[in-house]
């Protein structure tokens, strides 16, 4: 049966080649001005990690993952709850279809049309400005990264919905029944009987959210490309790549790649894998 | 009581959706507006319409297009096909090497694919494969293959074994079960998975932001980025531009979107019911 996986199973060795290429090539000093490489140890990653600009890139990746992650749950939470009470199934698909176009657009695009939303004097501010608010530089050093956290929290939501709203829809109807009985209100019902039965929404919702967070590139780099303000890691490393600081760069995709798998495998084994052989 | 408790619900439900709607209408509306429009009307309020605008953007970027057709198209059918390959290998597999293969897998789908910056581009420079068609085209394949085994893994599992069985004790060979048996069971996951292996190859922007040099060979993500990136032109051109961009995926979208869905969901093996 083996022969069956072989064609994926050498893809899928060519992808753990690159991975180990870069780890290998993370210990050496490979650069522009080191065009042969050296072995040098932990240097690079010494070096990586006393950059400024590197180490905040990553400790911004990670609070955008962790607030996307805490974000889309929330949204996931409230906006699942609301189309599930809904007693119209058109209503409900087409509903949940608007908050899942996000994931369907190209994600540069979704940049250049946030980019333009956020502008001063044309965006979102002109309403502002209409209604007597004071304007928002949206995408100015201050405010630059929560102005592209809330596109994320528009742009991934909708991947917490359908989660959400799939494990709600398998919620035996006698359960709700029984607790209507009981006479308690829909809140009620919904706090106390539903979400205790949708667990599992929350640990795919996490990771799924995670996962896509960890590889947001498109979405600052469209809209402020050189803006070290919302740098990502991913980002930080592709200028590393760009100004053929090599080492650098594959030391940065080591610690992603770290960080990547260390919620990955137990997420294939423990989750997924289980999940299938359960059915 | 009852009653205004479903106005709120519905209200506040409106009230969301709508938000959700503001880019997709900005993108429409702006698309449209002519070069002096785009310097006197915000972004939010619609002022007339005006085809040229789109259509000079569509002619730039044309070839975008078609390079993304000449890569994607290729790549969902090799992917979808040695996913779902790979997908009853593993099934048919109850070992310790199964679930190894399937973190590669998951591995192949899930991780950030700029951390293959570095080696992707120069292994391609090794192969003679830098800046061509089939260089980005192997790849897509290297992350859309695992993709495509794990959504295939999710979706034959909820085929009930019995079928499969019979088949075996009718005595079928292994390839006859699973191009006539499976395949047909799992109709739907083939195409879930297509769709969205399609709509995500389609989109991708780094993979070409790294391996193609040649404006010519650029797939459309990376030609409209070129093109209008930054607050350097009009806004109606940027917004034509995202329009052209998007309009493959959001037609799929609109027409085969329960299919996406059923690809998002089996991300989390949520397929099953």
């Amino acid at each position: 049966m083996l022969i069956f996986s072989s064609p994926a199973l050498i893809f899928g060795i060519f992808l753990l080649y690159m991975l180990a290429w870069d780890y290998y090539f993370s210990f050496t000093n490979w650069s522009l001005f080191n065009p042969i490489p050296q072995f040098v140890g932990l240097q690079t990653y010494i070096k990586v990690l006393t950059n400024p600009i590197t180490v905040a890139s990553l400790e911004r990746s990670i609070l955008l993952a962790a607030l996307l992650v805490a974000a889309g749950n929330a949204m996931g939470i409230v906006l699942a709850g609301l189309l599930f009470f809904l007693r119209n199934n058109t209503q409900r698909n087409v509903y949940l279809s608007i908050l899942i176009y996000p994931l369907a657009m190209p994600m540069i695009a979704n940049a250049f049309i946030w980019l333009w939303l956020y502008n001063v004097e044309y965006g979102l501010d002109y309403l502002f400005k209409a209604m007597g608010l004071p304007s928002v530089n949206w995408l100015g050093p201050q405010y630059a990264f929560w102005s592209i956290f809330l596109v994320t929290i528009w742009a991934y939501s909708g991947l917490a919905v359908i989660f959400y709203l799939a494990m709600l829809m398998n919620v035996p109807s006698s359960v709700i029944d029984a607790a209507k009985v009981d006479g308690a209100g829909t809140f009620t019902i919904y706090l106390r009987i539903l979400l205790p039965n949708v667990r599992g929404a929350l640990i795919i919702s996490s990771a799924l959210l995670f996962l896509f967070a960890l590889r947001i590139f498109s979405l600052p780099y469209g809209m402020v490309a050189l803006n070290p303000f919302v740098e990502t890691a991913v980002i930080n490393l592709y200028w590393d790549y760009i100004s053929e600081h090599f080492a650098e760069a594959t030391a940065i995709a080591g610690i992603v790649i770290a960080i990547a798998i260390a919620v990955v495998v137990p997420y294939a084994l423990y989750g997924l894998k289980r999940w299938i052989t359960q059915g | 009581m009852v009653n205004a408790k479903s106005v709120i619900h519905q209200v506040v439900l409106a009230i969301i959706i709508a938000v959700w709607l503001i880019p997709l209408y900005a993108m429409v509306i702006n698309s449209f507006k002519s070069n002096l429009a785009a310097q006197t009307t915000p972004v939010l309020l619609p002022s007339g319409f005006l085809a040229s605008n789109i259509v000079t953007v569509a002619q730039g970027l044309v070839y975008g297009l078609i390079n993304s057709a000449i890569v994607v198209l290729p790549v969902v059918a090799i992917s979808t096909f040695l996913g779902a390959l790979a997908a009853f290998g593993f099934y048919r597999l109850r070992h310790w090497l199964s679930d190894f293969l399937f973190t590669l897998v998951a591995i192949g789908t899930f991780i950030p694919y700029e951390v293959a910056a570095v080696p992707l581009v120069k292994i391609m420079v090794a192969l003679g494969l830098f800046n061509t068609y089939g260089g980005l085209i192997l790849a897509y394949l290297i992350f859309f293959i695992p993709t495509g085994a794990l959504l295939m893994s999710i979706f034959i599992s909820v085929i009930p074994k019995d079928y499969i069985e019979m088949a075996y004790i009718d005595g079928a060979s292994d390839f006859t079960v699973f191009l006539r048996i499976l395949l047909p069971l799992a109709m739907p996951g083939v195409i879930a998975t297509a769709i969205y292996i399609l709509i995500m190859a389609w989109n991708n922007f780094f993979i070409p932001l790294v391996l193609v040099e040649s404006p010519s060979l650029r797939p459309i993500a990376l030609a409209v980025q070129k093109y209008i990136g930054g607050y350097g032109v009009l806004y109606n051109e940027t917004y034509a531009g995202s329009l052209i961009a998007a309009i493959v995926p959001l037609v799929i979208f609109v027409l085969l979107g329960r299919y996406f869905v059923r690809g998002l969901l089996a991300l989390g093996a949520g397929a099953k019911g």
